[in-house]
């Protein structure tokens, strides 16, 4: 008889010790170019239409606003809004109804005849641009109703035809009553109320100036692109459709003008195509400097970190993760309408479980408001408190029974089966079931998720599905809980596309106008908190965890700060070290 | 004294010679423990007290959401939400075994009868048949299946559907061609000439002589059919989470880049699925050398006995 000997080898892990290179007080170098390594192409050039907010990177790259961020490690720093096309950060004045803005000199447009000053118009051409009929901004509905004038402006361009003719003549010909331009370098914003985030509004891209040669063509047409103008310190070089877009220095780009973007690099490839695995492989090998719209994957950022990588940084941006509740379709009689039982969901999910699937508390936090970490109206609060944020699968199925279905509820759930999609739907299937729900997992392509599925607002009404894992980042950080409040829990009579099953409470909404326009930060903050929990009592979807983005970058990069609106490192501020 | 002759029938010959490949029997063993150990999931499920969908997140997972590798309490490890490998394995092997036999057999069902048909009545049949064959043949597979998912969304028996729609034509060919040389043969004829009907002629005549192929390219259609569904399985259109399979357990190694960490979730299914398709194929040849000796090649020459003399 031979002796069995079990062994068990467990080659433990190699951990390639890097010895790191002291990086310590260099000088920055200029020169190089940049390789920012993405899965999917730059979707827009033009700032109009509406653009994933990776693309938020390309536009710092290549647009300038009035107001901006500056890329830094300090989060409230990241937060902190700057003057970039302005010469200053005005202050309201008229009760707060009132912006006035000088515009910078020396900011220049690369116009196709010579750099040309960026003057008042062009702001002012910036914004009647956004409510074209050919493609239209979603995030004109912020300005929409608080700048005055500004609605009538966008109903009677409604009214135009979609041609380039058309849209140019009524864009030179009306003006909106609420931006006036006393002079070349003067903007005046008024407001019909008062609005304590208008100027964070004034970062995002949509309020990008445009000059006048851009009314000569569709917005973001191929002729749009092809005739590119830049007013950042880069511009497009060339453009490979789902292969690569190539910057190059912008000529007419003055780095006196610009006090947040030190342009160190000399072009910026942005390569499409590649997947994340091969994407990190690259970071990792020096073949690659930079992420896109890649997520850097828990595990390999847990295998970084256990190598002693010191390249790892973390970003809140108010990322969060929730499962939207239909309350719209006919599914199981509308039970999803009954309050209660979207609280046994909010009692049912183990957040817990959905936390520890991403990575652990260095990823994510439980979430149990609409507003995560970060975004100024966030609180510690739990209307629907389990041990431990596991779930309470008991009260879950009591408050079922109370609401007449003691043998639990089928329900629909695709996911997007991308990433970590599958995993989180999974988690997330096993404690509901646990309390009394059957849950029916529907694969869907990444792709066809977010446009085609659960934007699409037949599939609600037609009950296609019955819950959906989604996330959420604001359009701007910081002061960003209108961004996270309108698009998705207010409902005006026109179906929103983010605002899943039109959800809308009047209590909350009037709560919310009043935290807009009061001038206290800390009263604001108090009344978004009671947002919170009033939306929270009737509750449109279950808050599963607030997101910390995880950024990486290659070894070449220096100087690697967050820029908080593009949601990654600053490419307008690295510098190469050879 | 002379040696005892004993008659054999025709299965125990094939049998015997069966039996005597090692390498056939080495991959009909494997089958039979994969079989075993598909019927028995629930044993193993039981005795290992841990079900294929349960997720032990405080054993099973760190507290990061890093599954654990092979240890006494999880056989192969844990995947990337905290469930047994070793007990999803013996439950994929449920789906990728019943998949491949079902979707084989339909399919050769099919094939049979139209291969049958086609060869037999030849002319515009025939013509017609062939034609169908050449135009299933020339459809990509997998386009069509996404087409397919994206309307009807993913499920078994669509993986299944498609996986029989897309692989009987290469049994129909064969058989085709088998009863174009049958159906000329002196039985055939004589069975026309006393009056036989066409379905007695094809079903009584020609069908029991085409028994050799059919059961060899059958089983040759098991390996295909498997690594079909788990083809569609990786790709997130066959078998819907949380159900196990194996093609399905690959992708989520894949994802994330958790496969990096974890060796082990590439490993076994990976495996499984090699062993399981090459048992099959190896098995196949083998019959194929025990059903048909005359074609055997270079092997047949060294064998000492006459064949029915032991």
């Amino acid at each position: 008889m031979r002796n069995r000997i079990a062994t068990l080898a467990f080659g433990g892990l190699t951990l390639a010790l890097m010895s790191s290179t002291g990086t310590f007080a260099q000088d920055a170098q200029t020169g190089g170019t940049l390789r920012v390594l993405g899965t999917a192409e730059v979707d827009r050039f033009d700032t109009v239409p509406p653009a994933t907010a990776d693309t938020g990177s390309f536009f710092r790259a290549t647009t300038r606003q009035l107001i901006n961020f500056a890329a830094s490690e300090d989060p409230q720093e990241q937060i902190a809004p700057q003057a970039d096309l302005a010469e200053t950060v005005p202050t309201a004045t008229d009760d707060g109804l009132t912006y006035t803005f000088t515009l910078r000199e020396g900011a220049n447009w690369d116009a196709p005849d010579g750099p040309r000053q960026i003057v008042a118009d062009d702001v002012e051409r910036g914004f009647k641009r956004l409510c074209n009929p050919f493609i239209a901004a979603p995030a004109v509905a912020y300005f929409e109703d608080l700048i005055v004038g500004f609605a009538d402006y966008c109903a009677g361009f409604a009214e135009v035809e979609p041609t380039v003719e058309a849209m140019k003549s009524y864009i030179e010909d009306t003006d909106i009553e609420g931006i006036e331009t006393p002079s070349d370098d003067t903007v005046v914003f008024r407001l019909n109320y008062a609005a304590n985030d208008f100027i964070y509004l004034l970062t995002l891209p949509v309020t990008t100036p445009a000059p006048v040669e851009v009314l000569d063509y569709l917005p973001d047409s191929p002729e749009y692109r092809d005739n590119y103008i830049s007013n950042g310190p880069y511009t497009i070089e060339s453009y490979v459709p789902d292969t690569q877009v190539t910057l190059t220095r912008n000529p007419a780009w003055e780095a006196e003008s610009d006090p947040l973007r030190n342009a160190y690099v000399d072009s910026i490839e942005i390569i499409a195509g590649v997947q994340p695995d091969a994407a990190m492989q690259q970071l990792q090998s020096g073949d690659g400097d930079m992420l896109y719209d890649i997520n850097v994957p828990p595990v390999t950022v847990q295998m970084l970190s256990m190598q002693g990588d010191e390249k790892i940084s973390t970003l809140a941006e108010g990322a969060s993760r929730m499962i939207w509740i239909n309350t719209v379709s006919e599914n199981n009689d509308g039970a999803l309408r009954d309050p209660l039982v979207r609280q046994a969901l909010n009692y049912a999910v183990d957040k817990a479980a959905v936390v520890q699937q991403v990575g652990g508390p260095e990823f994510a936090t439980p979430l149990n408001g609409i507003f995560p970490l970060g975004i100024l109206g966030h609180h510690e609060f739990d209307p629907y408190p389990t041990p431990d944020n596991q779930g309470d699968p008991e009260r879950a199925r009591e408050l079922l029974a109370e609401a007449g279905y003691p043998d639990g509820l089928s329900l629909k759930m695709p996911f997007r089966n991308a990433g970590n999609g599958a995993a989180e739907a999974q988690v997330l299937q096993a404690s509901l079931e646990e309390a009394g729900f059957d849950i029916e997992l529907v694969p869907t392509p990444a792709s066809d998720f977010y446009p085609r599925l659960i934007t699409n607002f037949d599939n609600a009404l037609n009950g296609v599905w019955d819950l959906v894992p989604s996330g959420w980042s604001p359009d701007w950080p910081g002061g960003a809980a209108r961004s996270i409040f309108q698009p998705q829990y207010t409902y005006d009579g026109t179906h929103g596309t983010f605002n899943f099953s039109d959800y809308n409470n009047e209590e909350a909404n009037e709560i919310a106008d009043q935290a807009l326009s009061t001038t206290d930060l800390a009263e604001a903050e108090k009344l978004w908190n009671q947002v919170d929990e009033i939306v929270m009592a009737d509750p449109p979807t279950v808050p599963l965890i607030s997101q910390t983005t995880v950024l990486y970058h290659g070894d070449r990069v220096e100087n690697f700060l967050p820029y908080a609106a593009g949601g990654n490192g600053d490419w307008t501020n690295v510098w190469l070290n050879r | 004294m002379a040696p005892e002759i004993k008659q054999r029938s025709s299965f125990d010959l094939t049998m015997r010679r069966l039996l005597a490949d090692r390498a056939g029997l080495v991959s009909l063993t494997f089958i039979v423990i994969l079989v075993v150990m598909a019927i028995g999931a629930d044993g193993i499920a039981a005795l290992t007290g841990h079900s294929a969908i349960a997720q032990f997140r405080d054993t099973g997972l760190t507290p990061t959401g890093l599954p654990v590798p092979p240890s006494g309490e999880f056989l192969f490890g844990t995947d990337q939400i905290g469930r047994d490998l070793f007990v999803r394995l013996a439950y994929g092997a449920r789906i990728s075994l019943a998949i491949g036999m079902v979707a084989s057999l339909l399919a050769a069902a099919i094939g049979v009868t139209i291969g049958l048909v086609a060869g037999y009545f030849g002319g515009w049949v025939d013509a017609v048949l062939g034609r169908v064959m050449d135009l299933v043949m020339s459809i990509p597979v997998l386009l069509c299946m996404l087409s397919l998912v994206a309307v009807f969304g993913p499920s078994v028996s669509l993986s299944l559907s498609v996986i029989v729609f897309f692989s009987w034509t290469t049994m129909g060919r064969v058989i085709r061609g088998q009863v174009l040389s049958l159906k000329e043969r002196e039985f055939v004829l004589a069975s026309r000439s006393m009056g036989a009907g066409h379905f007695s002629i094809m079903f009584t005549d020609i069908l029991p002589n085409l028994g050799a192929p059919i059961i060899i390219y059958t089983t040759m259609m098991v390996p295909t059919s498997i690594i079909f569904e788990a083809t569609l399985s990786f790709l997130g259109l066959g078998i819907v989470p949380p159900a196990p399979s194996w093609g399905g357990m690959l992708a989520e190694a894949a994802n994330n880049s958790i496969y990096m960490f974890a060796w082990w979730l590439v490993l076994f299914p990976g495996l499984a699925l090699l062993l399981t398709t090459l048992s099959f194929n190896i098995l196949g040849d083998a019959l194929r050398d025990a059903l048909d000796p005359a074609n055997k090649g270079p092997k047949a020459a060294k064998a000492k006995k006459p064949a029915g003399v032991a």
